[in-house]
């Protein structure tokens, strides 16, 4: 009998408890990182000075590259790195870099390209 | 048929109304030009097929052609249109390359040539007679169509002194993207005015005295010539007196070419041709692993044999030279590979640090022994306007940024007779290619940098890197190369050289991942994408060759 007035209480409690609207999951990626196809990569901006976000959105978790190119598509810099599933949120730090135009390149740790996105480091 | 009508017509339209703007460029001054003139191309684009297209960013690639023309200078007008005076500017340039399109699509299709690009099916290629240019502009508004972005300033070079029979094509638009980036719309761009036919230019009967430079390298503009009439030299040693001013002097184009136009027939000149280390700071990277080997094979024969002759050409006994005591001998070797290891050495081995040790002389005769091994005299005469000229630079015994003597007598007499295994190793030998894989990665708080190969038989290795040293510390340098192996390594500001080397020749590295960098984060890091960049990434086999390794 106790255990039923508890259980009638707890039912008028949450019954009389305003709904709350489901919004779907909710995204930490800002407005001008996000990438509509399932795989890609998208810059903040293309003009960078110190360093630039950059959003890498994977098909899988696994080990992926990220590499940066010069116009003769020379590599002069490459990461190697574990990932997730969907968007990572990461960064190209890019004071060493001279000042020129470069070609940032995501691929799979064999090789093969997922996307490119070109930058001017000024 | 009917289904084939259709279906082309689906195409034209499709295509027609693909295009959302176009992207022209032309000259703005009046028609009728000749050489030394000075043309400005203006670049902007075009609203199309009523898309209201409102771009806030725009971004293109160019070419031209250095042989016909000579770059000045670029203003952007964008900023003055009274619509974008906070618009963000880029004007990047590349010198000796060349932009191969994709063939499926049109040349003029230059968002789909963009895209191209971006998937690796169209590409830059090396091509010493072009020079890229990439525009980038950016707005938190649209960029307005029809005004001019970027006014760029050329001088119409002489066409005679080339292989190209006319103006036609002196630039090309390579590609190019735009967008909205508020909203996240990309615009289609085609190209109007694909390249700037100057039509016919007057060219003088008298094209002036073409002096030349014949240097492997992609430097250059880098490259500077200083010029005294004869009567300004010394007479006993035929060299410029010190407190005699050049007539002329000034950098070479990026062919390694200049026209002067005030020079006497009949008259004869001093001609001094010389290297600075430019903003590219390429001084640096003259002096490899491979040179120091071979130094160190030559001392080794010379010490062995009293007296050597190894070298290929005699020249090499000038540019090994580089402690000023007349031999070339283990101390040059040991100045060398201090270079190597990073560390500013004796003032005659070429570097950024020290400058650059110059010999130049007419080609025909470059370091061919007696009077005329470095010949730096002209004398211009009625249809003699031409001299080309060799240049090398001291420790480079390579040639890999220094002219390579094409006369046979150049040649050391004992090296053309016989064959030891030493004059073997010290012979001039194709570039071999190799891969190798270096890579950074966050790991337990600190930045790994690992280098792997799988090139076997390398007796020398060589890399610089640079790092950014606001955000790392370099803690240490792993060496995985062979118990046998002599390693070195030095760390100068933010700049790592370091590697291996048996002079001897008788070890090679081993393979797998023979160097290993450990850094600490002065910063919290999300991860590590241009922390570290490669410069020199070099090998040498134990037969002399070098090794290009490429990074995958």
């Amino acid at each position: 009998m106790k255990n039923l007035k508890y259980a009638l209480l707890l039912l008028l409690m949450f019954g009389c408890t305003k709904d709350i609207d489901f919004v779907g999951p909710m995204s930490l990626v800002p407005e001008n990182l996000k990438i509509e196809e399932p795989v890609g990569l998208k810059l903040e901006s293309i003009f960078t000075t110190n360093q630039v976000s950059i959003n890498v959105k994977l098909p899988q978790d696994g080990t992926y590259r990220l590499k940066i190119r010069n116009i003769d598509n020379t590599l002069i810099s490459q990461e190697r790195l574990s990932a997730k599933e969907g968007d990572n949120l990461l960064s190209i730090y890019t004071k060493n870099l001279d000042k020129s135009s470069f070609t940032v390149e995501l691929t799979t740790d064999n090789h093969t390209v997922l996307g490119r996105a070109v930058f001017v480091n000024q | 048929m009917k289904k084939l009508l259709t279906l082309l017509f689906i195409f034209f339209v499709g295509n027609i109304f693909a295009q959302d703007m176009k992207l022209d460029h032309s000259y703005i001054d009046p028609a009728g030009f000749v050489v030394g003139d000075t043309i400005t191309v203006k670049f902007n684009t075009v609203d199309w097929n009523s898309s209201n297209s409102a771009p806030t960013l725009v971004q293109y690639d160019f070419q031209w052609n250095n042989k016909l023309l000579q770059f000045i200078d670029y203003t952007w007008s964008v900023k003055t249109n009274g619509t974008n005076s906070t618009a963000q500017t880029a004007w990047n340039t590349w010198t000796g390359y060349k932009f191969s399109t994709y063939s499926s699509y049109d040349v003029r299709e230059l968002t789909h040539q963009y895209d191209a690009w971006v998937a690796g099916n169209a590409s830059y290629s090396d091509d010493a007679d072009w020079s890229v240019g990439r525009i980038t502009i950016q707005d938190a508004v649209a960029i307005e169509h029809g005004d001019a972005h970027i006014l760029v300033r050329f001088s119409i070079k002489n066409i005679n002194s080339t292989n190209y029979t006319d103006y036609s094509e002196t630039t090309k638009l390579n590609w190019a993207r735009a967008e909205d980036n508020s909203t996240g719309t990309v615009y289609d761009v085609d190209g109007m005015t694909m390249s700037v036919n100057l039509g016919n230019v007057s060219v003088p009967t008298d094209g002036g005295v073409t002096i030349k430079v014949d240097v492997p390298h992609s430097n250059k503009s880098d490259m500077g010539y200083s010029i005294y009439h004869s009567t300004q030299l010394d007479e006993e040693y035929g060299y410029p007196k010190p407190d005699e001013l050049p007539q002329f002097s000034g950098n070479f184009d990026a062919n390694g070419e200049v026209v002067l136009n005030d020079l006497y027939l009949d008259e004869s000149y001093f001609v001094g041709i010389y290297a600075n280390k430019g903003t590219d700071q390429w001084l640096d990277e003259v002096i490899t692993v491979t040179d120091v080997y071979k130094i160190f094979q030559y001392s080794l024969d010379t010490d062995i044999n009293g007296g050597g002759g190894s070298w290929e050409y005699d020249i090499q006994n000038v540019l090994g030279e580089v402690t000023n005591d007349g031999v070339v001998d283990f101390d040059d070797s040991y100045e060398l590979m201090a270079h190597i290891n990073g560390i500013t050495t004796s003032n005659n081995v070429t570097s950024d640090a020290n400058g650059a040790f110059n010999l130049s002389g007419i080609l025909g005769t470059f370091g061919v022994p007696g009077p005329n091994f470095l010949d730096n005299m002209i004398k211009p005469e009625a249809g003699v306007s031409v001299f080309t000229f060799g240049h090398g630079l001291r420790g480079d015994l390579d040639f890999s940024h220094s002219t390579e003597p094409t006369a046979d007598d150049a040649k050391n007499a004992v090296n053309v007779a016989a064959k030891t295994s030493t004059q073997r190793i010290l012979m001039s030998k194709a570039v071999e290619q190799a891969n190798l894989d270096i890579s950074s990665r966050l790991e337990g708080g600190k930045v790994l940098v690992d280098i792997s190969t799988t090139k076997a038989g390398m007796v020398g290795v060589q890399f610089n890197i640079s790092f950014d040293d606001t955000m790392l510390e370099l803690d240490d340098i792993i060496y995985d190369t062979g118990n046998e192996m002599t390693n070195f390594g030095n760390v100068k500001g933010n700049k790592v050289s370091f590697g291996s080397l048996d002079y001897t020749g008788g070890v090679s590295v081993k393979t797998g991942t023979p160097y290993k960098l450990i850094f600490t984060p002065k910063q919290q890091l999300t991860n590590t994408a241009g922390l570290v960049t490669f410069k020199i990434t070099e090998g040498v086999k134990q037969d002399g060759t070098k090794v290009k390794l490429n990074i995958q």
